[in-house]
């Protein structure tokens, strides 16, 4: 069986071999701020002394600097447990977005000498979405592949998109990122889009795109960070967790997605606080009511929005069967 | 003077602290009642050198414990900080010599040598001093590994160097589906070592509703695979999380799938298990086994237990499994009565529809729908259904033999219910 915990992916390899590709001389200064840059927080206390007492005898040392003998570093070779990844994930049925049939085929074959190292249906996803995007549609893979390139050289692209409504509108939009939901088993393109007084944010879902052609206008923008970054402040909710039913083990994981600071303020009770983004409060809030009782919003002024959309719900419910 | 080490040899230790930050981020020192003070704070340490970024470390319980946490929005990430305890594997000083200059005398696709030629090359070219014993063994494990291919000629073993990433076509695209795979994609720590052997970086793609800590469990999940691929019985040492203490559980069976909650965080290994008299399906978490061992049993009967599978999957809402032989009673029908209006609120219908697991859904009067299914725990359904909160016109649980109805099930309806009643309590919802 192969070893997922060995050395040759060792991040103190990776960062030897940046050294050993550097061309002329290396300073001491060179070698502190290479370990710095890409090692762990005291990378500098363990592997920087032996990189500068020359240990590992990899480098020629003169006056106080080093050559690499080993011009160009090295290029590893893949290992089995890579190439059987690839092999793996190339018979995902989302690998045809990024790669043309031929290409996935030659691939392919030149992994022949090894088995996948799963199958996808090795792996059952029971509550996952039933209706995921179709990655098989050729017009759903021209537009994947379009934004993508609009996202490598910074283009804007048109895009007629169809809202849940059923209205379609024309859009001009300078792609960002493509976000993949893994429980609802989509794409989404995170954009923006630019009008005279302000810079408006975009999250499309891919399936529901009937046109995308890249736009030969200039982009106005500069790259900017993603915009759920740029423009929306987090949003915060206060829970209470009880730790009964193995609560607080329970919602640390599924609120895994969110940024969240936990602490303990009595014998089985903690108190949460959770950051998201106001486009996911409806589903924040349907994952606090599944937990039933265990979970509480706090009754603070801080929760007085989100403490009104559970009462409503909670009334709602006393009202429909009591 | 401490003799504190930023890489480790076992990561086992590792694993569990790192995953008890991260999930429980509020635990201090007392809270690690079975290990010594050094132990606690080395691993602490080594945690704040690997993820100082996401690292947040504050006192609780009016200043008495200082705690550290894991900070990780996920959904803004390029890829997943927990792949970096992965790349902390100590090592010899030898190991890491001959890493870079074995690799550099196979650089030419085409040069094969034997132990003895590279031994005499490394002092030639390198002046490094190695003996062949070592240079052999080294080789060797490379070839098991995969980064070099091993031929013989004669009586001479020759090692020359495995497929290199460039060497493969449209690297460029490919680059591209590893930046994304490597987030989402079960053990994508493995696309992440590619990525990281060119210091690429993904800019493009994020991931919602993933979870970091699956990494956590990726050797098991390794060996989980194996075992299904190759029908092998495996024994597995089971740990529940909260009672670390406790040797746990020893439980036998045959791997046959890995179960995936994209809601929960959870993954599962689904095990047939036998005994002389039965057999049935049993899911086990991934991230409480703490040992595997692929015993040399294999399962003559795979496509069979797999067809089986299928079949009993059916019945399944999350992870519990009905006897293979249903018996009187076994099995739950669950009929939900939701409230939607049809006009403004299509999507709850369909929410019934896509998240339902293959129940039925009706519309039985205006603006109402039932939702049925059957299954081994309908209680497995209940966080599902209170996200209907707010639309649940009626909610029945009858028990069943699969074929018929045998009468309504009122203990788990009422702590259905019963659990309504706490929450209006502690909204303070009156009518």
């Amino acid at each position: 069986m192969e070893r997922l915990f060995s050395e040759i992916y060792n991040r103190y390899f990776g960062i030897v071999n940046l050294l050993l590709t550097k061309k002329g001389n290396i300073s001491r200064k060179m070698l502190q701020d290479t370990v710095q840059k890409h090692g762990f927080g005291e990378s500098l206390l363990f592997l920087l002394p032996k990189l500068s007492a020359n240990e590992w005898e990899l480098f020629e040392e003169q006056d106080g600097a080093y050559r690499s003998k080993i011009r160009g570093g090295v290029k590893q070779p893949l290992s089995r447990l890579q190439k059987r990844w690839l092999k793996a994930v190339l018979a995902d049925p989302r690998a045809g977005l990024f790669l043309e049939e031929d290409h996935r085929q030659a691939l392919d074959e030149m992994l022949n000498d090894v088995t996948p190292l799963f199958h996808y249906e090795d792996f059952y996803r029971f509550d996952r979405f039933s209706d995921g995007d179709d990655y098989a549609d050729a017009g759903y893979r021209a537009h994947f592949r379009k934004i993508l390139q609009a996202i490598h050289n910074e283009q804007q692209v048109r895009i007629r998109y169809e809202a849940r409504t059923g209205r379609t509108t024309n859009l001009l939009v300078k792609p960002l990122q493509l976000e993949y939901s893994a429980k609802n088993d989509c794409f989404r393109l995170l954009g923006c889009s630019e009008t005279k007084t302000r810079l408006r944010r975009h999250t499309l879902r891919l399936s529901r795109m009937r046109n995308v052609t890249i736009a030969n206008e200039e982009t106005q923008a500069e790259r900017k960070e993603p915009p759920v970054k740029a423009e929306m402040p987090p949003q915060k909710v206060t829970l209470l967790i009880r730790d009964s039913r193995n609560a607080m083990e329970r919602t640390m994981l599924q609120f895994a997605d969110y940024r969240k600071n936990t602490c303990r303020i009595g014998d089985d009770l903690y108190r949460c606080e959770i950051f998201y983004d106001k486009d996911d409060e409806t589903e924040l809030l349907i994952e606090i009511l599944s937990f039933g009782p265990v979970l509480e919003v706090v009754d603070e002024p801080e929760n007085e929005r989100f403490l009104g959309l559970i009462r409503e719900r909670l009334q709602k419910q006393r009202l429909l069967k009591n | 003077m401490s003799d504190f080490q930023e890489l480790i040899k076992n990561i086992d230790k590792c694993r569990d602290y790192v995953r008890d930050f991260f999930v429980y981020g509020f635990k201090s020192r007392s809270d690690f009642p079975g290990k010594s003070a050094r132990t606690y704070d080395d691993e602490r340490r080594r945690i704040i050198s690997w993820l100082p970024e996401y690292v947040r470390e504050d006192y609780n319980e009016g200043g008495k414990s200082k705690n550290i946490s894991l900070q990780i929005d996920q959904k803004k990430l390029d890829t997943n900080p927990l792949f970096r305890v992965w790349q902390t594997k100590s090592f010899t000083d030898r190991d890491l010599s001959l890493h870079f200059f074995l690799l550099k005398l196979l650089e030419d696709g085409q040069a094969a040598y034997s132990a003895s030629e590279l031994t005499d090359l490394l002092m030639d070219e390198y002046g490094y001093e190695a003996d062949l014993q070592i240079v052999r063994r080294k080789c060797n494990e490379y070839a098991e590994e995969g980064l070099l291919t091993v031929k013989k000629e004669g009586k001479s073993v020759l090692y020359s160097r495995g497929i290199r990433y460039e060497e493969l076509p449209a690297t460029e695209e490919l680059s591209d589906l590893i930046r994304c795979f490597q987030m989402d994609m079960p053990l994508g720590v493995v696309g992440d070592t590619i990525l990281s052997a060119r210091f690429e970086k993904n800019e493009i793609f994020r991931v919602k509703h993933g979870f970091p800590t699956f990494t956590l469990e990726d050797e098991i999940l390794l060996a989980m695979l194996d075992a299904i691929q190759e029908s092998k019985k495996a024994e597995v040492r089971v740990q529940n999380n909260r009672h670390m203490e406790a040797e746990g559980q020893r439980k036998r069976g045959y791997p046959m799938q890995i179960f995936v909650s994209q809601r929960s965080g959870r993954r599962f290994v689904c095990l047939y298990m036998e005994s002389k008299r039965s057999a049935h399906f049993e899911c086990v978490r991934l991230d409480q086994i703490k040992e595997v061992m692929i015993l040399p049993d294999t399962d003559s009967n795979s496509a069979e237990h797999r067809q089986q599978l299928e079949a009993a999957r059916e019945s399944v809402w999350g992870v519990s499994f009905a006897p293979l032989i249903p018996g009187k009673g076994s099995m739950q029908k669950l009929i939900l009565t939701i409230h939607a209006d049809e006009r403004t609120e299509p999507y709850i219908v369909k929410r019934l529809q896509r998240e339902g697991e293959g129940g039925s859904v009706e519309r039985i009067a205006p603006d109402t729908f039932r939702f049925e299914k059957t299954v081994k725990d309908a209680m497995e359904m209940f966080p599902w259904i209170r996200s209907f909160t707010g639309r649940i016109a009626e909610m029945e649980i009858y028990d069943t033999d699969g074929e018929q109805l045998l009468g309504r099930n009122a203990r788990l309806e009422r702590i259905f219910f019963s659990d309504l009643e706490k929450m209006y309590q502690k909204y303070g919802i009156e009518i």
